[in-house]
């Protein structure tokens, strides 16, 4: 296959995972698969009048959800989707995925000032506390992953896996992973920013228009990424038989965003009290057994 | 810095924070249509939340003042959460102003409609909590089968089965354990204890912001029950209100003289006569619950101070009735006064806990124990009841009826002179929850104060002044 075909096919396989996340996510909330339904919010959402509040913060307010899709935009263009199909192949790659998604609560917290409202101030301050809680678990358990492939780029972090998938070598740390970036998506049960039985929407209760479609277009791609980022790291990435390596990918990926959709359907929201206890008092000393069992078993 | 914060408003941690007055309602996800709640922030730790009141109320027509006999349809209409449990208490207290015995009990058909609406009321309920917690699934079952149930096409089964799943839902138990517990500041304990503002459930409760006579009609009138009433009711003991130690307090005549009006209001139904003009109670029997300052009923000692919240009874305001008392370990039902539910040998649901978790288990145990009892009902499907009364044009009486409505007991109480309605008094158990909501969420984070809300089940069209 050219490399033009490649990229091609996977740009519409990407665009096409994102639509089949947003007929997931339709699904968790009304509990029927809608193929339409994203297309019709997307018009909807699209033509709607953009409507700002009074003494909203001008800077705040038109950076946010662009730093949000861009940050999203960066993570995509690092994270493999096959042997040779990789935007940027960064030597900090494992890093580079945490650094940038910290972003992604900056933004949220950013939206939550520039509304100028209690609603979203309150959210935004969810989105704070919901970031203390789970990046010491998300980057620790992304530690012990470059700990077996002795590199931090992802391919070779895909690599590493030849023998044992990651899921099997560190069950802990895919755990953990794999909670921690599901709080990254501020999915439910942690929708703690934008929780609608409690604030209305949080930072989005008062975003319309454009604005409201850039996030919630983001949320969905950023769902996606953070599964191919879970895939990438603990499932084998491209690895598997008969399909070309780009197809496994999109396969797991998919895989691991119903996964999140599914849980966001059947748990209540989490406190945010219980989020932060429960990842510093037993996810960070999980994360550290984590690294010293790779650690023992890497030098045994 | 100090210059700039001193003239701030101090959080109890003492740290000087703008606070905010945000408004959540009436048309919020998370709580009731209609209900209008008003808060004062600190930062998402609420300071003082207060419910709206009077907005959907309305003054009685014409056509009803001049045709009482109107008045069950008019009731149905003004309450749509519970259309079905007003217009049987407006026919049972028409009933007891016309009969020449007036005692009024629900018939078997009519205890099924009773019990069909408190499905569908909770099952309405269920939806709005479901919205709060942020579970779609419940919320979108719960709306599924309320319309089935609206329709008579409910199933039975799958309502059980819907029941089940919730109960084991993982982790709901512990984020609902501790949102919604009645808290109270125990500013003058009559045990000499000084309590600063704790979240014991039982523990006495503090009303001295509210006016004496407010609080009596909030949920039930006190003012036309005679003393001596007290003593007809047997069969409730009270004394089974786990952690309550009643047994110094004399309770088992109800001499009244105690301030213990939480008893005297919700049992006196079988003794009561439509044309019984009721002496005017003596308030001062019931002045310990102004400002509950007789701590009778509240829990001073040492040990009971460091119970866990666990059910204390007496801890919520007397007015309090329905799931949210019985949710407190208060067996207090009306359903236990009417002949049709002693046949069927109907018990109680109550639970320990006083928090959301228990009045969810209740509202759960509740449509369970409805289930049973139309199942029992058999072919008696609940038809509409058509009582014609006639009201004469001449003479005047009283009318008199309570029933257990989805949300507590309601009590209609009217005087028809001359054929026209000279005076309603509607006691709704909606108004004395919407004055527990400052306890129930005071200096709680934002989201358990709403959490705690939405588990009262208030209904917006039962708030008046």
């Amino acid at each position: 296959m050219t490399p033009f075909l490649t990229v091609f096919i996977i740009t519409l396989l990407f665009l096409s995972g994102v639509y089949v996340a947003a007929v997931m996510e339709r699904w968790s909330v009304t509990g029927t698969v809608n193929w339409a339904g994203p297309m019709r919010s997307f018009l909807l959402l699209f033509a709607q009048e953009e409507i700002k509040t009074r003494k909203h913060d001008k800077v705040f307010f038109e950076t946010a959800p662009v730093l949000f899709i861009g940050v999203i935009l960066l993570t995509i263009s690092i994270l493999p989707f096959g042997r040779d199909s990789v935007i940027i192949d960064l030597g900090t790659g494992a890093l580079f995925i945490n650094a940038a998604l910290v972003y992604i609560m900056v933004s949220l917290l950013m939206v939550g000032w520039a509304v100028n409202g209690v609603y979203a101030m309150v959210g935004g301050w969810r989105a704070l506390a919901q970031l203390i809680a789970y990046s010491m678990p998300v980057v620790m358990a992304l530690t012990a992953t470059v700990m077996r492939a002795e590199s931090m780029f992802l391919t070779d972090i895909v690599e590493s896996q030849q023998g044992l998938w990651n899921i099997l070598y560190q069950p802990v740390g895919f755990i953990l992973f794999y909670i921690s970036t599901l709080a990254i998506t501020f999915l439910p049960p942690f929708n703690l920013p934008v929780a609608k039985g409690e604030l209305a929407g949080g930072v989005w209760a008062d975003l319309t228009g454009a604005r409201k479609l850039l996030f919630r277009l983001g949320r969905l791609t950023l769902v996606f990424t953070i599964s191919a980022a879970v895939v990438v790291l603990y499932l084998g990435g491209w690895m598997g038989p008969w399909l070309p390596d780009f197809a496994w990918t999109f396969l797991k990926t998919l895989l691991v965003a119903a996964s999140f959709f599914a849980i966001c359907r059947f748990m209540p929201r989490i406190r945010h009290d219980h989020l932060l206890e429960y990842n510093w008092k037993y996810g960070v000393p999980l994360a550290l057994y984590n690294i010293f069992q790779v650690g023992v078993v890497l030098l045994l | 810095m100090i210059a700039m914060t001193k003239d701030l408003p101090r959080s109890p941690d003492g740290l000087p924070m703008e606070w905010s007055d945000v408004q959540f309602g009436p048309f919020h996800p998370g709580l009731p249509g209609g209900l209008s709640l008003s808060m004062k922030l600190d930062g998402d730790t609420v300071v003082k939340a207060e419910a709206g009141q009077g907005l959907l109320g309305h003054n009685l027509p014409a056509s009803v003042l001049n045709n009482p006999a109107s008045l069950p349809e008019y009731l149905a209409a003004a309450h749509p959460m519970a259309p079905v449990t007003y217009r049987l208490l407006a026919q049972k207290a028409l009933v007891n102003f016309s009969s020449k015995t007036p005692n009024s009990t629900l018939t078997l058909s009519e205890a099924v409609l009773l019990e069909k609406e408190r499905i569908t009321s909770h099952l309405n309920w269920l939806a709005v909590f479901g919205t709060a917690l942020g579970s779609q699934w419940m919320r979108d079952q719960a709306v599924k089968h309320y319309h089935r149930f609206q329709e008579e096409a409910g199933d039975a089964s799958r309502l059980s089965e819907f029941i089940g799943r919730i109960k084991k839902m993982p982790y709901l138990k512990l984020k609902l354990s501790t949102a919604g517990k009645h808290r109270v500041e125990m500013e003058d304990h009559n045990q000499g204890h000084e309590h600063k503002a704790h979240d014991h459930s039982g523990h006495g409760h503090n009303h001295g912001d509210h006016a004496g006579d407010e609080h009596h009609h909030a949920g039930h009138s006190h003012e036309e029950h005679k003393v001596h009433e007290h003593h007809e009711h047997g069969g409730h003991d009270h004394s089974k209100h786990s952690g309550h130690d009643h047994s110094d307090q004399g309770h088992s005549g109800h001499g009244g003289n105690e301030g213990h009006g939480h008893e005297d209001h919700s049992h006196q139904h079988g003794s009561h006569s439509g044309h019984e003009e009721h002496d005017e109670h003596h308030h001062h029997e019931h002045s310990g619950h102004a400002g509950h300052e007789s701590h009778d009923h509240c829990h001073g000692s040492g040990d009971e101070k460091d119970q866990d919240a666990g059910t204390v009874s007496g801890q919520l305001p007397d007015e309090t009735t329905g799931p949210v008392a019985r949710a407190s370990g208060i067996e207090n039902d009306h359903r236990l006064e009417e002949p049709v539910y002693q046949q069927a040998g109907w018990t109680t649901v109550t639970t320990a806990g006083n928090n959301a978790w228990s009045r969810l288990m209740v509202r759960l145990n509740e449509m369970e124990q409805s289930l049973r009892f139309i199942a029992k009902a058999g072919n008696d499907s609940g038809g509409v009841s058509l009582q014609k009364i006639d009201i004469p044009s001449t003479g005047m009486g009283n009318g008199i009826a309570h029933i257990e409505s989805p949300r507590g007991i309601v009590t209609l109480k009217f005087h028809i002179h001359e054929g026209k309605l000279a005076h309603m008094q509607l006691n709704t158990p909606s108004t004395a929850l919407a004055g527990i909501i400052q306890h129930v969420t005071e200096q709680h984070e934002l989201a358990d104060a709403l959490t705690a809300v939405a588990s009262l089940d208030i209904s917006p069209w039962e708030i008046h002044h």
